[in-house]
């Protein structure tokens, strides 16, 4: 049996497509529809209150206060992701006669923390920086601390420390994506460069940087949209805590959901985190098209 | 002479490529070194001050203990069965899929890429309250089917990009010369294109098998029972615990993702090139 090319392409994404709706756009659906009730799960029932829980929600410090936290982490961890992610691929990406092995083998140990599951990274950063841990002991044994710092307790570091635990993690992914778009560079670019006398920083900066530079956008939009919605990292080192210092906007709709067992509010508030991720993307498209005219 | 001098200017650049190099990998890797170094020391030896980089006895006595945990052998049993089932019908769905976008040009091609990228913004923590209600009330909620089928949220569409970069590799010539040929359009799959692919295939399944066996929001959320327990899960109750023996865990954390990383080193060219494939190429 032969098909026309446009009934044989439907045939073959009809499954996807049918199972895609079915498990995402279903329950998109009916979360769209939950936010528009007060639900708390032990009184069993819903009662409309139309749009409120936004209302309610967008007055209350709480959730502004994850949504700082949720902006800090993103900026922070995306401007670390794409510096390091740079300056390490750079560094990987020199030719050298030779050790072409050994560069292979670099990149592919590199790519380890990402492999490793959330849990078992969060476990690790626990350890590390345990008050009796390596990171502690290390700098007291040196003598450049007095007393031990609670890295995940304090006032002051636990943002900053869940921020590098998530920019460890995911590091090597930025790494081998920006090394991959390097490598594409034409070579002749560069001969061409040196002959018309260019330094090796003008050359970096108006061939490599402005080649890598899309790539850098993409991964730019990708970063934003993963670290604006980070769970298990945060949720497995700090709980959110100390008093909320690392509460981001996941945290506040899974501890509304799970432990105050308000499914329209979370709902309400899970939305809201969708529509501001959504709003930094567009904004972020917006300014990377504007760039390339 | 001068030869000379400039080959030894090229062997200090190289060995301070090279340090640094090192250094950089060092850094990135300690972490894990970390995981693995107290993973094989006996409990005494966890808060040693200072650290001692390498333990001074070397013991197996924390992997024998979490062998011998019927609970961590039963949510082993759990993440590999659900990762894998997860990994079947992701690669079964988005291969036809994958091979349906490199090869038809159809109406609403395009909008249905964009369907599939824009599944993948939503915040799982948005998706995991009306599952749980979902779940609750259709009975599935603690049972492998409604993992299954949660975890098909973030994998169909991951899978379905990456393998349509890898089908898009391929030469439309081969399915036109088996076409010719007399073979038929899923004659031509199955035993043309499929056999070619066959790398690309076990990258993204792979790939998939990473994302369900790292997942933890959903596996949290909906399990309660310790029979459906998922690796991920019980690492996670570890940690809430008062008292952790920090060797216990480090050695559950090697046994969680070895065989990633194995898998990962055997598989490394096609896995770097669906990274990128997946990713960037949109």
């Amino acid at each position: 049996m032969r098909y026309k090319p446009n009934t044989a392409g439907w045939l073959t994404v009809l499954p996807l497509g049918i199972c895609l709706i079915l498990v995402t756009t279903v329950p998109l659906c009916y979360v769209f529809i939950l936010g528009l009730f007060r639900y708390y799960l032990p009184e069993k029932t819903q009662t409309f209150i139309g749009l409120l829980n936004y209302a309610e929600i967008l007055r209350t410090a709480e959730f502004w206060h994850s949504f700082s936290v949720t902006i800090v982490f993103c900026g922070g961890v995306i401007f670390f992701h794409l510096v390091l992610g740079l300056g390490i691929a750079l560094l990987l990406n020199q030719r050298f006669l030779g050790l072409e092995k050994v560069k292979r083998i670099f990149r592919t140990i590199i790519v380890i923390p990402w492999l490793i599951a959330g849990a078992v990274s969060a476990s690790i950063w626990l350890v590390i920086f345990h008050p009796f841990g390596a990171i502690n002991t290390m700098l007291m044994s040196s003598h450049l601390l007095q007393r031990p710092i609670i890295w995940l307790g304090d006032n002051r570091f636990p943002l900053p420390t869940v921020m590098a635990l998530y920019i460890w993690r995911n590091l090597p992914f930025y790494i081998i994506i920006i090394l991959a778009a390097i490598e594409s560079i034409p070579q002749q670019l560069y001969e061409a460069a040196s002959i018309d006398g260019a330094g090796k920083i003008n050359q970096f900066l108006y061939i490599t940087l402005s080649y890598v530079t899309p790539t850098l956008l993409t991964l730019g939009m990708i970063d934003t949209i993963w670290s604006f919605v980070q769970f298990d990292l945060i949720f497995l080192t700090t709980g959110g805590g100390p008093a909320g210092a690392t509460q981001n906007l996941s945290l506040l709709t899974y501890y509304t959901a799970f432990e105050d067992l308000r499914f329209g509010k979370a709902s309400t508030q899970g939305i809201l985190t969708f529509l501001f991720s959504l709003v930094f993307v567009i904004i972020y498209i917006k300014l990377s098209v504007q760039r390339e005219k | 002479m001068r030869k000379l001098s400039k080959n030894s200017v090229t062997n200090i650049k190289k060995c301070i490529w090279l340090a640094s190099c090192i250094v950089v990998i060092m850094i990135i890797l300690l972490p894990v070194f970390w995981m693995c170094s107290i993973a094989i020391r006996g409990s005494r030896e966890i808060f040693t001050i200072p650290p001692h980089w390498i333990p001074e006895k070397i013991t197996l006595v924390a992997f024998k203990k979490i062998l011998n945990d019927p609970g961590f052998v039963r949510a082993f049993i759990n993440s590999v069965f659900v990762s894998l089932s997860v990994t079947l019908i992701s690669v079964f769905l988005s291969g036809i899929a994958g091979y349906g976008f490199s090869r038809f040009k159809f109406r609403g091609k395009n909008t249905f890429i964009v369907y599939m990228l824009s599944t993948q913004m939503i915040p799982p923590v948005l998706l995991v309250i009306p599952y749980y209600l979902i779940l609750r009330k259709t009975g599935l909620y603690d049972t492998y089917a409604g993992l299954i089928m949660t975890y098909l949220t973030f994998t169909l569409p991951f899978c379905a990009l990456i393998l349509r970069g890898f089908f898009a590799n391929i030469p439309m010539e081969l399915d036109e010369a088996a076409l010719i040929d007399g073979c038929s359009r899923v004659g031509a799959f199955f035993r043309i294109i499929l056999p070619v692919s066959l790398p690309g295939v076990i990258a993204a399944a792979l790939f998939t098998f990473l994302t369900a066996w790292n997942q933890f929001l959903f596996a949290l959320v909906f399990t309660s029972s310790a029979n459906r327990r998922m690796l991920t899960v019980v690492i996670g109750a570890k940690l809430g615990q008062y008292n952790i023996f920090w060797n216990d865990l480090m050695a559950i954390n090697v046994i969680v993702c070895f065989p990633l990383i194995i898998g990962f080193f055997l598989l490394q060219k096609y896995f770097v090139r669906g990274l990128t494939a997946g990713a960037i190429k949109i």
